[in-house]
């Protein structure tokens, strides 16, 4: 798609600071979309010219921004493919650059799934993130495990988030580190809308929400019992060393402090893990 | 007694369960079949590579609390990992029924 003038364009920063799987990283990414969300109806080019990293897996909050703004603004997305395929090509490969696309601004193709897409999404886990070579090593019996907890998320969104829009999921393995980041992101209704009412307003912040979620046997669901995913992935970080965080209305929460610290808000929630395969 | 087997392989055309909703789907067919008078249902997961928690509390954790009238039965677990996963939900229901309540219905995912 070719456009006579740049003017045509609004250039939207996504800022110089390193996106990582951390707090920092989400704010970041938050202050892009609050930013962006002063637009309505325009074509935004989204700029890293002055980004010094991201990781692929906070692409799924990025790609969940874009989504939500397509509808709510009637925004129109673009990027410089070049200046991404310089200074970030795992982005073609992680799906957020359609890598066909060999043109210098690019409608950016997303990533997503619907709650129900269960068999498309663990295709996923299990050829594009678990099937990492450096994973090779890997016990068979562990890495069930961990698609098992992958999974155990996604199921989150389809029983809790009670959201039309779909989820999104990006993974990226880092060889030198011999690290596994996955975060998978929903735009739903958050934790706390559904936990203070199932419970009748005793847990009535973001943070009881959160540690009501983790605990075992919690869970809102009216039709069956629950509440053992998010506990038993916690279980599971704590064990191995795996980092394990919860962002939702406003609140973010580590497995290694267990404690949560005041987020800036978003719609729906977020759950990054970072595995360190050393440890495995 | 009449007993009936579902193959959930078969019934859900999936080998890894995942969804909530494919639970409450595979718990309406038991209900289905006791309600034609089947007095034991035989859940066989052959060929089932995985199974989640929320697929199988969604059925047979929903049994368990329920108080479903009908006798279950778990057969052909070939994957520790489902084993795993099912022994979990049935701690987790029955810590919601109560430890105490005697269940009158035989079944071997009642006693494990």
């Amino acid at each position: 798609m070719l456009f006579r003038s740049k003017s045509s364009f609004v250039n939207v920063s996504l800022g110089t600071n390193p996106i990582n799987t951390s707090k920092s990283g989400y704010e970041f990414l938050i202050d892009f979309h609050n930013r962006c969300s002063l637009y309505r109806d325009k074509k935004v080019l989204i700029d890293f010219s002055g980004l010094t990293w991201i990781s692929g897996n906070m692409v799924a909050l990025l790609q969940a921004i874009m989504y939500k703004l397509i509808v709510e603004n009637k925004i129109e997305w673009y990027v410089e493919v070049e200046v991404i395929n310089n200074k970030f090509p795992f982005l073609n490969s992680n799906g957020f650059i359609d890598p066909n696309n060999n043109a210098l601004r690019s409608a950016v193709q997303l990533q997503s799934f619907n709650p129900e897409e269960d068999q498309r999404f663990f295709k996923y886990i299990n050829e594009h993130l678990l099937g990492h070579d450096a994973l090779d090593r890997v016990d068979s019996e562990l890495k069930n495990n961990l698609i098992l907890h992958f999974l155990e998320i996604f199921t989150n969104v389809e029983k809790h988030a009670r959201t039309d829009y779909p989820l999104f999921a990006c993974g990226q393995y880092f060889p030198l580190k011999k690290q596994l980041h996955f975060s998978l992101v929903d735009l739903g209704c958050g934790y706390l809308d559904a936990i203070r009412t199932y419970t009748h307003g005793k847990v009535d912040t973001a943070e009881k929400a959160i540690f009501w979620s983790l605990e075992e046997g919690n869970s809102t669901k009216a039709d069956a019992p629950g509440g053992l995913g998010l506990k038993e992935l916690r279980s599971f970080c704590d064990k191995n060393s795996c980092r394990f965080q919860i962002i939702t209305d406003g609140a973010f929460w580590n497995n290694y402090s267990d404690k949560t610290r005041t987020a800036s808000p978003f719609v729906g929630s977020q759950v990054n893990i970072v595995f360190d395969i050393n440890k495995f | 007694m009449s007993e009936s087997i579902i193959n959930i392989k078969l019934f859900l055309e999936k080998d890894t369960l995942i969804l909530h909703s494919d639970g409450l789907k595979l718990y309406e067919e038991i209900q289905s079949r006791t309600a034609q008078g089947v007095e034991t249902i035989i859940l066989s997961f052959d060929g089932v590579l995985l199974a989640t928690t929320a697929f199988l509390n969604a059925c047979l954790g929903k049994y368990l609390t329920d108080q479903s009238k009908v006798a279950l039965e778990i057969s052909d677990v070939n994957e520790t990992i489902v084993q795993s996963k099912i022994d979990l939900v049935r701690k987790n229901a029955s810590s919601k029924v109560g430890g105490d309540e005697h269940d009158s219905r035989s079944s071997s995912f009642l006693d494990g």
